[in-house]
């Protein structure tokens, strides 16, 4: 899909509130390759990522009355794709979908240290010391904006583990940065 | 689209794509890409083009479904198929208006039928008039716009004609029936226009085949007009046309123009013109 | 194989005779019907698109008979075909009505006619307006679809009546550029009674008067024809056939024979299309004699 119109996004939700199909095909050029990847790494199955995009961007058609204008485009295409993916994994059979592990072993570049200060300051290191599942919890709920049962839905425990995760994470990242 | 002035570095943002980055950095670059289309669409070459071209055709395909008219949804729910309902959405006389006025005339003829013979004698001349205006309005030069478009393409005219006019006979014999019903008193009376309907109809199917539907539908209308004053003058009973006999005729009728229109349907793949 | 083989081809309807035993070959490329009207050009077509029946002669069509039926759906599934005045229906948007007429012809399946219909849709410039209303558009973009329906399956033969019929000078310039590239790979014929449009797009020409072909070759052949037969004058010449004023105050005269001491002009298509058809093209081409 090649990128061919100049609107900003914003501007191309309203002209898909309007029923303007090459609006969408546009807003899709723009946003699924990032959306792909980004819920690839919540979830490794190729054939759930790529029916939770499907879903998301049918969502955007219908839905694109109510955006209530404010924010980035972006941030909302996540909220409605998120929710889409865990959808999909509660109607299919729960595969053995590993969270992908973080990758470890190499010292980051300074271009990453850059981001990482950039976006998180010392927040970040903290969270890579924490344990997977712990790391998983801190992401679905505070990264990606999820409640806590929704968290638990998409990582497949119960709300209530997700609650006990998300205190020993705090706890944890408190020692951390103190 | 907020723009940032700063962006993340291509060989991070290559590294993210490929998965091979830290929690820490990951979230700081999706973090980041909420708000900066430029590092968005770096992104894009990172998915195969299939991936993506597959996931679109789909979702295209759906809001193909979602944005279909309303009568195409409507039809496609009562199990027609989706081709054939475009077809049929294509007939002027399947439209709101057009159903519309069959409706008003069925319940009109029906409401003044209950009140005298005479309104009775006229509801049952009117009735089977009513799917043969149907059949008029479905099919033909006059009717249907794109009418020589559809003549040139290879898909069979009389397959296309008697699918509408099926379609639309169905709904109109449906109106006349319910109004028949619900404002008749005499029992048969709401089946006794049943044949002669089919009559018609099957009648002016058969002239459609030498000339327009339109002008098929008026001959045919005045024949029956004609008939039905003929044998009332002949017997001395208003409803002497809708008796057995009438009935018998009306059916014989029905199936020598069912007959008639196997044997002609090599007709209706040219365009009925008589002028240049 | 000739595409299209017409041979003494008359039609008559009622007491009016509109073909007389018109015959003319047309192979691959643009070629265009040129006549005035009431020549018999939208009965020719209609013969040639299968709507109509010949009433006498020969005809074949892509090597088939359209009198015989299997033959005749045969032609049909490789034809395309744009009437006089196309009509639309009412509702329906432009990938809608393209969609409609891609089911009259044989395709099956929404899913696998949406790249088809998207294909002609863009080929006839339509993308920016394919979920709009017809009704709602202009008349130059309704014949656009017009041209996109009639390209659907890629047909061999493509007819099209008065294709340019009352749309502006940009808006026709579009078309012939467009017309032409359709051209390439098939044979389209068209008609029309503009001798530009001949002269741009067409390099197969027949010129049909009274139902008849009067004249079958290259455009520059049929110009060819009026070499010494145009000339210029003060005022109109008694040996004139047809003469008109021009812009720069001159008379313009057609006729047998340059008469002597004459200024003799180099002849354009539109004097021999004129000398062919006389006095029944000069209304058509809005000619006012001098």
């Amino acid at each position: 899909m090649t990128v061919t119109r100049e609107e900003r996004d914003a501007d191309l939700v309203r002209a898909v509130a309007e029923g303007d199909r090459r609006a969408l095909e546009e807003l899709y050029a723009r946003h699924a390759p990032w959306l792909v990847l980004r819920l690839t790494r919540r979830c490794n199955d190729r054939h759930l990522v790529d029916e939770a995009v499907q879903d998301t961007f049918v969502a955007v058609w219908r839905g694109a009355r109510r955006w209530d204008g404010r924010g980035e485009v972006a941030a909302w295409m996540w909220g409605i794709g998120i929710r889409r993916l865990i959808d999909q994994l509660r109607s299919a059979p729960r595969p053995t979908v590993e969270i992908p592990q973080s990758w470890v072993g190499v010292e980051p570049s300074a271009e990453e240290r850059v981001l990482v200060g950039v976006e998180y300051g010392d927040l970040a290191g903290a969270l890579d010391r924490l344990s997977p599942e712990l790391r998983a919890v801190v992401q679905a709920t505070v990264l990606d904006g999820l409640t806590t049962k929704e968290a638990g839905r998409l990582l497949g425990i119960p709300a209530g583990t997700v609650k006990t995760r998300m205190m020993r994470a705090k706890a944890q990242m408190r020692e951390a940065l103190a | 689209m907020s723009e940032t002035t700063w962006h993340v570095d291509g060989e991070v943002l290559a590294r993210y794509a490929a998965g091979q980055v830290t929690s820490a950095v990951a979230a700081s670059t999706e973090a980041h890409l909420t708000s900066c289309g430029t590092c968005r669409a770096l992104l894009a070459p990172a998915i195969p083009t299939e991936r993506l071209d597959g996931i679109w055709l789909e979702v295209d395909d759906r809001v193909d479904r979602l944005s279909l008219p309303w009568f195409e949804r409507v039809m496609v729910r009562c199990g027609v198929g989706e081709d054939t309902a475009r077809l049929l959405a294509a007939t002027p006389s399947l439209s709101a208006s057009w159903l519309g006025s069959v409706a008003a005339a069925a319940f009109l003829a029906a409401s003044a039928a209950d009140t005298s013979p005479r309104a009775l004698f006229a509801f049952l001349t009117v009735a089977p008039m009513l799917p043969v205006a149907g059949v008029a309005a479905a099919y033909g030069r006059d009717a249907d716009p794109a009418h020589e478009i559809a003549v040139a393409a290879p898909y069979s005219m009389l397959r296309l004609l008697l699918l509408r006019t099926l379609t639309v006979v169905a709904v109109t014999l449906v109106l006349t029936v319910l109004a028949g019903l619900l404002l008749v008193d005499e029992g048969w009376a709401a089946a006794a226009w049943l044949l002669p309907a089919a009559a018609l109809t099957t009648a002016t199917l058969l002239l459609s085949s030498r000339l327009t539907p339109v002008w098929a539908a008026a001959w045919v209308m005045g024949t029956w007009v004609g008939g039905v004053a003929a044998a009332w003058q002949a017997t001395g009973t208003r409803l002497a046309a809708f008796g057995a006999l009438g009935q018998s005729f009306a059916l014989a009728v029905t199936l020598g123009c069912v007959a008639l229109l196997v044997t002609q349907r090599h007709v209706f793949a040219f365009d009925t013109r008589r002028s240049a | 194989m000739t595409t299209v083989q017409v041979t003494e081809v008359a039609k008559s309807f009622g007491r009016t005779q509109a073909l007389a035993g018109a015959t003319f070959a047309a192979g691959p490329g643009v070629t265009g019907l040129l006549g005035p009207n009431g020549a018999g050009k939208t009965t020719l077509l209609r013969i040639l698109a299968t709507v109509t029946a010949p009433g006498s002669g020969r005809v074949r069509l892509l090597g088939r008979d359209p009198r015989d039926a299997q033959d005749r759906l045969e032609i049909r599934r490789r034809l395309g075909y744009l009437p006089q005045e196309p009509g639309f229906h009412r509702g329906f948007t432009v990938t809608e009505f393209v969609d409609y007429v891609a089911i009259l012809k044989e395709m099956a399946g929404r899913a696998e006619r949406r790249a088809e219909v998207r294909r002609v849709v863009e080929l006839a410039g339509l993308t920016d307006v394919a979920d709009r209303r017809i009704r709602a558009l202009s008349g130059g973009m309704r014949r656009r679809v017009g041209v996109a329906q009639a390209l659907l399956g890629d047909p061999d033969l493509v007819v099209l009546d008065e294709p340019t019929a009352g749309l502006d000078p940009e808006q026709r310039l579009r078309f012939r550029d467009l017309l032409s590239r359709i051209g390439e790979d098939r044979t389209v014929v068209l008609s029309t009674h503009q001798t530009e449009d001949v002269a741009a797009m067409c390099p197969h020409v027949v010129v049909l008067d009274g139902g008849r072909a009067v004249f079958d070759g290259t455009p520059s052949a049929l110009t060819a024809s009026a070499d010494g037969r145009v000339w210029l004058s003060d005022a109109r010449s008694p040996e004139a056939r047809l003469a008109w004023r021009t812009p720069d105050g001159d008379v313009r005269n057609i006729g047998d024979q340059v008469p002597a001491g004459a200024r003799a002009l180099r002849p354009t298509l539109e004097d021999a299309y004129l000398l062919l058809v006389g006095d029944r093209a000069r209304n058509s081409t809005g000619q006012v004699a001098a």
